[in-house]
């Protein structure tokens, strides 16, 4: 990366004038250490005079040297100097990658203005090269994690094809939202999915965390902003790289179950006996006086399992091997993990890279294919870009990228509540199903055709009525579901910018740029007639996926469309000039930003009428259920910047920004911020007294940032409902009032940090300080629903948020062919939350996708922004408490609290290790990550514990006894407390009772989980092969790696090893969601 | 040069451009997918699809399919949970108000302030003024059904865009509501102007609204008995002797009868779920008095012939070892009777003529109570369609009369009971003030008082979002007491 950026930088001094003089002419070649390449744009000089000229594209020099000559000095930005005495006609040189000139390093800032990243007055953190390529990351967001102090990032299982992954910078900055997506940009053209980013392109990333650093980009970078670079081709040659990737993703840590008891009701009798009667099939009465289990309750407080014979589900049916047979009731400890297969991806990219006099071009191409970890489900992208810059004539310069990214995935991924895979598993199933049958019978049908399941619909407690049995009553065949139903989403994506710059001279240029993303999405899902002849009931996972709210899906057909288009034209003035000791840097520029949108989304109701005719005119109902939608929103800013340099001793910038936005009130839609922020680089001053200090660095910096809203927020709008009731269209009054004072919000941060190297930058160290106020946020406030509505869109509250974020980066080995080093980085944000509106202390975020609608029964916890405790906190039903007392009622159940704070979504810590060996050409590196503190709930153990599925409801008590056995014989949950006046409590309750009706049912609190985790994200071992040493394939090969890596090896320690806490799908925590999963993978570079 | 000044130009005029016209954006800020200002008749239309939920007894109108929602039909014991009991333990938390006020009563509150405020809109739906009394009247009836369950609520100071709403006291309000329901049966305009769109349960007819509204402040002046039997006296005689006269025919219902597809009758998905049946103490009495309705409101076994009811309150594994035992047991709603298009009723004849029952007793008016009693058995009958029953009304009253040891008030007061299938709302109301007949609480229940709730308690967003008003009115109870689900409302003394 710097290569390539100092390429271009010194492309710029092509025009220093060659002076020629009298003498002899010496040739030479310029060639990189790290690679053999030559290395265009270095400068050779004769050392004690002015005389000096710059490598061609070939990497080759000519000069004439004075016969005073006797040295020449080769000096390249960030490969260092070095001299060589001129000894003949032929001087060549090789230069290396000169690893600690950090000061030397030039980053990329907002809208694409380079710095020095010494010069930096706010924290900026990145990642570039080997960094980024060696383990081929998934995405953006899983390349950062645990490398960039400050940044969260929440990882998703691999199971989950599609989804990315969510990061949070600072904590996030928006007191009423759960996500604080950052905004970001690729090569100027700003992107809000992750998954269309080819990292195969990616050639660096910069984070800017505060508002400080993003100032530029005003609103969209208050969460902060990812700039992403890609990769361009190298000047005077011509690469060709082919890189392939083959992994495998195998399921990791599952909850512990309990493997003792068998499927069925809390309730006794635990075994039935089925008796033949009139009616029932004759093939039946081979079962006749035997026993079977409750199939219909989807719990797993069964009988115990002890090898006895008994009926299993799949026996009543007629035509497999296992028909009208008894078999032994078996544990079955890895039927979920067997569940899932193993995901194989294979990844190819091919590149080309060309750059000459005057342009370069690069092309890459990656294929992606995948299949996952759930049956039937797969993945396929595409990705296509060109990335190009031709010079027109001495002062137009014309910049091309394109991005084209097609993506087609199969199944469906979202795991919540009524999940019937992940979500069965963990919440609702029988430990005692033999994964193998249920696979082997996917295809299997009762005889009046439909799909039998494990959880077979019983009303009345005994197989009856032949001729509907058979159904399942919740949940149905796994398997089949996976194999039946399916759910396919296709998106092509464009993006990419255009850009024209001119150079008025070596000072002042204009660019003017035009920037298009554009999303067109198509999905389509069927849901086959035969599950709705084989459902029961409402509340079935089946029933979720389709018209909630009527009947029981009969067949489903749901077909949406969008299209998303963000468009930006933008032209920024850039002026630098350097008087005496005083660098000006100053630009000044433009943005009109263009969002559209329109969606159509369709569903057949009711089902459908010819069974699997996929059309929606074949749906059951008409009109059949269909919405559309479209927006438009502007945003027009102006911004500047001004930067000031002292020798590189003093800096000082300024920015300032205004927007005016559609979004706002005409009255108030133009809002304007500043920043404002300086750095003093002291090593000069201290380079006799404190000599060990290599570099040191002391900045402070602050900003505002203004925020506007979504489109159509300052009006009620009354829109016509879907349906209409016998001819009648009905209209509603929104139940969100409007603010018609709404002003924008702003941001107020203050900055402060220092970075500094000691032992010739053997170590660094660099510390920041934020302190941020977010004031006028516009939040839709809860107010009393009394008032007519529920929420109100206006300008509320007050949020803080501060802390300390460090970087330490070190050296444990520094040689010529050995290298250790290690990043270490920590951070600890904290938010608060001063103030809402007046009267008002709480502000509703969200919650898991379980929340009883009438809020009747308090199944899960909420998450809150609370003034004085902070935003994120865990509010549901608690344990009620005395003395810190668990208060226990006279049935020995808890007493519980409505209301009760239960722990915060944020962790106090987060951070991360980067360990990077190397060995001569081999070299090996490793991530480990950390959170520590916070809290979460997990939907899984709430509704698991209560059907009796994992291990803590099922072993033995303090007493030796079993916990499931009655309390009279021994058994029982022992429970400790007080009652309600406080005189202690020690009993044991029957575990039935316990789990069902007090411990997790009601109670939130006994599901609430700490999120402090340690755990290694990957391992990578590369070898690069020395191509020169083959021989004369070595001409042609230029570059030969192969590497392995592994991706979540080791989950190092969390409390409750039940869960991932780095995997949660929601933010309040986990809801049932697809299990965590371990990728091991090699990859194979060839370059030519 | 040329391409020098052409930019220079160009910048020049993008700044300038861009300064002056920065904040300027036309209609990009309108949304194209809704309308600015409501129709009246279609937010009519869609109160009136929500007034099916409160009767079969979901917590608030805008849960249309009220399967696990339920709360007043446990509480009255009609119903008892199978799979999943939860509600019928009583769980003692917040039910939200939502869907009543942010809903309904807003769009109510709509319709008045659109017709009252822009006369040009009049001929958007039927004649304003009319418009405006049924709205009024729907809004009387939403607001009684809120105070009925949670006491003193927001009244004066709602729907007007206060965040911080006061709460008025329950008595203030029902003096309010008996003020409004007869101003409202006055002020219409029978036959003028534009007739009445968007009604689906009256389609317009103004004689009709009358009804309602006379027999709405007839039960409303009987829910004063105990506690203001005066008054409840004075706004009893004053509805019966109405010239608009009340609910006297099963023609006269306020009943939404569902046209399936989009709208299907709430009960609808019973067909298919296992988790709602007819509770024992319930069956056992209509089994006791030979009730043919019996056969309407539960799933007749298809051995036996009759319907047995599910023992009512238990907990999940009690109720599971019941399941277990293969004792039968009925599903709630017989088949014919929870199909997509199946009506619900909401204010029945059969009601009316109970409270006419009561009042002739209670309050004294001139009506024959046993005369009453008996047709509203009649009418009942013949709203569920009940042609030929295997027993006469005649003899059916004996029953009931001999099940109450011949005490006629006891025996209307049960039959409030039987009557309200279907009706949930007034169910739970009539049994709340009458005490009839005396129910037994769920034996696992989980509240703390273990009894069966007398009031919903406030929604938990109050406490969150209107504190200073929502601690004034818990310390304001009538009968002391915090805001538990056991303490009593004002007029159920």
């Amino acid at each position: 990366m710097k290569k390539l950026l100092l390429v271009s930088l010194c492309f710029l001094l092509l025009s220093v004038a060659q002076v020629f003089a009298q003498g002899r002419t010496v040739t030479g070649t310029v060639i990189a250490k790290e690679d053999g390449g030559p290395i265009p744009g270095v400068s050779v000089k004769v050392k004690g005079t002015s005389l000096g000229v710059i490598t061609g594209a070939d990497g080759k020099y000519s000069i004439r040297v004075p016969e005073s000559g006797k040295v020449l000095v080769f000096a390249f930005i960030g490969y260092g100097t070095i001299e060589k005495p001129i000894t003949g006609s032929v001087v060549n040189a090789t230069l290396e990658v000169a690893t600690h000139q950090l000061g030397e390093v030039v980053v990329n800032t907002a809208l694409g203005i380079q710095s020095k990243a010494d010069n930096l007055a706010y924290a900026q953190q990145g990642l570039s090269g080997g960094d980024l390529t060696s383990t081929r990351l998934t995405d953006i967001n899983t390349a950062m994690a645990g490398k960039i102090a400050n940044v969260q990032v929440r990882t998703q299982s691999a199971a989950k094809l599609g989804s990315q992954s969510s990061i949070r910078i600072r904590g996030g900055n928006s007191v009423s939202n759960l996500t604080n997506d950052p905004l970001y940009v690729v090569d100027n053209t700003p992107i809000d999915d992750i998954n269309f980013i080819n990292m195969d392109d990616v050639d660096d990333i910069q984070v800017l965390k505060g508002p400080s650093a993003a100032a530029l980009y005003g609103q969209r970078g208050s969460n902060g902003v990812i700039i992403i670079t890609t990769k361009k081709a190298k000047a005077g040659r011509f690469d060709l790289t082919l890189t392939s990737t083959f992994s495998a993703d195998n399921v990791t840590n599952l909850p512990h179950f309990q493997n003792e008891y068998a499927g069925g009701s809390a309730g006794a009798p635990i075994f039935q006996t089925y008796t033949w009667a009139a009616g029932d099939p004759a093939e039946w009465k081979a079962l006749d006086g035997k026993q079977y289990h409750q199939y219909f309750d989807d719990a797993s407080w069964g009988p115990k399992i002890d090898g006895q014979e008994y009926i299993p589900w799949y026996a009543w049916f007629p035509g497999t091997q296992y028909s009208f047979k008894t078999a032994k009731l078996t544990p079955q400890p890895n039927n979920v993990r067997d569940f899932y297969s193993t995901g194989i991806n294979a990844q190819n990219n091919l590149a080309f890279a060309k750059a000459g006099d005057g342009y370069n071009v690069r092309i890459s191409y990656t294929n992606q294919n995948t299949t996952g970890l759930l049956p039937n489900t797969w993945l396929k992208r595409n990705y296509l870009s060109l990335n190009s810059s031709f010079n027109l004539d001495k002062h137009f310069t014309a910049d091309v990228n394109f991005n084209y990214v097609n993506q087609k995935y199969q199944g469906d991924f979202s795991d919540t509540y009524g999940n019937v895979t992940s979500g069965s598993f963990l919440q609702w199933f029988h430990r005692d199903l033999d994964i193998n049958i249920l696979k082997e019978l996917s295809g299997l049908r009762t005889p009046y055709g439909r799909i039998p399941s494990w959880n077979l619909n019983d009303e009345l407690g005994k197989p009856s009525q032949a001729a509907f049995y058979g159904g399942s009553d919740y949940w149905t065949n796994p398997f089949t579901y996976q194999n039946l139903a399916s759910a396919v989403n296709i998106q092509d994506r464009l993006y990419g910018n255009a850009g024209l710059t001119y150079k008025f001279n070596s000072h002042f240029k204009l660019n003017g740029n035009f920037s298009h993303n554009q999303r067109n999405t198509h999905y389509e899902s069927k849901l086959p007639s035969i599950f709705g002849l084989s459902t029961q009931d409402m509340s079935s996972p089946l029933a979720n996926n389709a018209n909630a709210g009527s009947r029981p899906v009969v067949g489903t057909y749901r077909t949406y469309d969008v299209r998303q288009v963000e468009n930006n034209y933008s032209f920024l003035a850039s002026y630098n000039q350097k008087f005496s000791d005083i660098t000006v840097d100053a630009n000044f520029g433009g943005n009109i930003r263009r969002n559209d949108y329109s969606s159509l989304d369709n569903s057949t109701k009711g089902g459908l009428v010819v069974p699997d005719l996929f059309t929606l005119t074949n749906s059951v109902t008409t009109p059949f259920s269909f919405s559309a939608t479209r927006y438009e929103k502007i945003v027009r800013s102006l911004y500047g910047s001004v930067a000031l340099n002292w020798k590189d001793i003093v800096i000082l910038n300024a920015t300032v920004r205004n927007d005016w936005s559609s979004a706002l009130p005409v009255t108030s839609n133009s809002y304007l911020y500043p920043s404002i922020g300086g750095s003093f680089i002291f090593t000069k001053f201290v380079e006799k007294s404190l000599p060990f200090i290599s570099f040191g660095k002391v900045r402070a910096s602050w900003a505002e940032i203004g925020s506007d809203v979504d489109q159509y927020q300052t009006q009620l709008y009354y829109s016509v409902l879907a349906n209409q009731y016998n001819g009648n269209i009905a209209m509603t009054t929104p139940n969100q009032d409007v603010d018609t004072g709404l002003k924008p919000a702003l941001s107020k941060s203050t900055e402060f940090g220092a970075d500094l190297r000691f032992l010739n930058d053997r170590l660094g160290i660099s510390a920041t300080y934020y302190n941020e106020n977010r004031v006028n946020d516009i939040i839709p406030i809860n107010i009393s629903s009394a008032s007519g509505f529920v929420t109100r869109l206006s300008n509320a509250g007050k949020i803080n948020r501060h802390g300390i974020e460090l970087t330490l980066d070190g050296y444990v080995v520094r040689n010529k062919s050995f290298n250790y080093n290690i990043t270490l980085n920590v951070a600890r944000n904290q938010s608060r939350v001063d103030e809402l509106i007046p009267g008002v202390s709480n502000l509703y975020l969200g919650g898991s996708d379980y929340s009883s609608s009438t809020g009747a029964a308090a199944y899960a916890p909420g998450v809150w922004s609370s003034v004085g405790s902070g935003y994120g906190q865990i509010i549901g039903r608690g344990i009620q408490k005395i003395n810190g007392q668990n208060v226990i009622n006279s049935d020995g159940t808890y007493a519980y609290v409505d209301n009760t704070k239960l722990g915060s979504i944020m962790p106090d810590l987060t951070g991360g290790m980067i360990n990077t060996i190397s060995y001569k050409n081999l070299s090996l590196n490793f991530t480990v990550d950390f959170v520590k503190g916070g809290n979460y709930f997990s939907l899984s153990n709430f509704w698991g514990g209560f059907s009796g599925l994992y291990d803590f409801t099922a072993g033995n008590n303090d007493r030796g006894k079993p916990t499931r056995d009655p309390v009279s014989s021994g058994g029982g949950v022992h429970v400790k407390g007080v009652d309600a006046t406080g005189n202690p409590v020690d009993t044991y309750v029957d575990a039935t009772v316990y789990y069902d009706n007090n411990g997790l049912n009601k109670i939130n609190e006994t599901s609430i989980f700490d999120l402090t985790y340690v755990k290694l994200r990957e391992i990578n071992l590369g070898y690069k092969f020395n191509t020169k040493s083959f021989g004369s394939i070595g001409k042609y090969l230029k570059g030969l790696q192969i590497s392995a890596f592994v991706r979540n090896p080791w989950l190092i320690y969390t409390k409750n090893k039940n869960f991932d806490p780095s995997e949660l799908t929601g933010n309040y925590g986990e809801s049932g969601q697809l299990p965590p999963s371990r990728t091991l993978g090699a990859t194979l570079k060839l370059g030519f | 040069m040329f391409k020098n000044i052409k930019f220079r130009y160009s910048a020049i005029a993008l700044i300038a451009l861009g300064l002056s016209s920065c904040g300027k954006f036309g209609d990009v800020n309108i949304s194209p997918n809704a309308a600015t200002t409501p129709k009246t008749s279609a937010l009519l239309t869609n109160v009136e699809t929500y007034l099916g939920s409160d009767a079969v007894g979901a917590p608030s109108p805008t849960i249309t399919a009220p399967i696990t929602g339920f709360l007043s039909p446990y509480y009255t014991q009609h119903y008892s949970q199978v799979q999943y009991p939860d509600n019928q333990l009583y769980p003692s938390t917040g039910i939200s108000w939502d869907g009543t006020y942010a809903v309904v009563l807003e769009d109510l509150y709509n319709i008045i302030a659109v017709n009252s405020a822009t006369p040009n809109v009049k001929a958007d739906g039927g004649n304003s003024i009319n418009q405006i009394q049924i709205a009024r009247i729907l809004k009387a009836y939403y607001f009684s059904i809120l105070t009925d369950k949670y006491g003193d609520v927001p009244y004066t100071q709602a729907l007007i865009k206060k965040v911080d709403p006061a709460y008025d006291k329950q008595q203030a309000i029902y003096t309010d509501l008996f003020k409004e329901l007869s101003s409202a049966v006055a002020s219409f305009q029978v036959g003028v102007g534009d007739p009445i769109v968007g009604d689906i349960i009256y389609n317009g007819d103004l004689t009709m609204w009358k009804r309602f509204a006379n027999s709405l402040r007839l039960s409303l002046a009987m829910r004063l008995s105990k506690v203001d039997p005066v008054t409840g006296k004075a706004q009893f005689l004053a509805a019966l002797t109405d010239a608009g006269g009340v609910i006297d025919n099963n023609s006269y219902n306020v009943k939404l009868s569902y046209p399936g597809g989009s709208f299907n009758f709430p009960m609808y998905n019973l067909t298919t779920a296992s988790v709602v049946a007819i509770s024992k103490p319930f069956a056992d009495k209509l089994n006791a008095y030979s009730d043919p309705r019996v056969f309407v409101y539960a799933v007749k076994n298809s051995t036996t012939g009759t319907v047995s009811g599910f023992p009512y309150g238990l907990n999940r594994p009690d109720a599971q070892a019941f399941i277990g035992s293969k004792v039968p047991y009925s599903l709630a709603y017989a088949t014919a009777y929870k199909t997509a298009t199946s009506s619900v009723y909401v204010f029945t004849a059969a009601y009316v003529d109970l409270l006419r029952a009561e009042g002739a007793i209670t309050y004294g008016t001139t009506d024959d109570p046993a005369t009453f009693l008996a047709k509203s058995v009649t009418d009942s009958w013949a709203q569920w369609s009940i042609t030929s029953p295997a027993i006469t009304v005649a003899q059916y009253v004996v029953n009931a009369t001999a099940g109450n040891s011949g005490n006629l008030l006891k025996t209307i007061q049960e039959q409030y009971w039987i009557a309200l299938w279907g009706s949930e709302q007034n169910a739970y109301d009539e049994w709340r003030r009458t005490g009839v007949p005396a129910l037994t609480p769920a034996p696992d229940a989980t509240n703390p008082s273990k009894t069966i709730p007398r009031r919903f308690q406030y929604p938990t967003t109050e406490v969150n979002y209107n504190p200073t008003n929502y601690n004034a009115a818990v310390a304001a109870m009538p009968y002391g007491g915090g805001d538990t689900d056991n303490n009593r409302v004002w007029w159920d003394k």
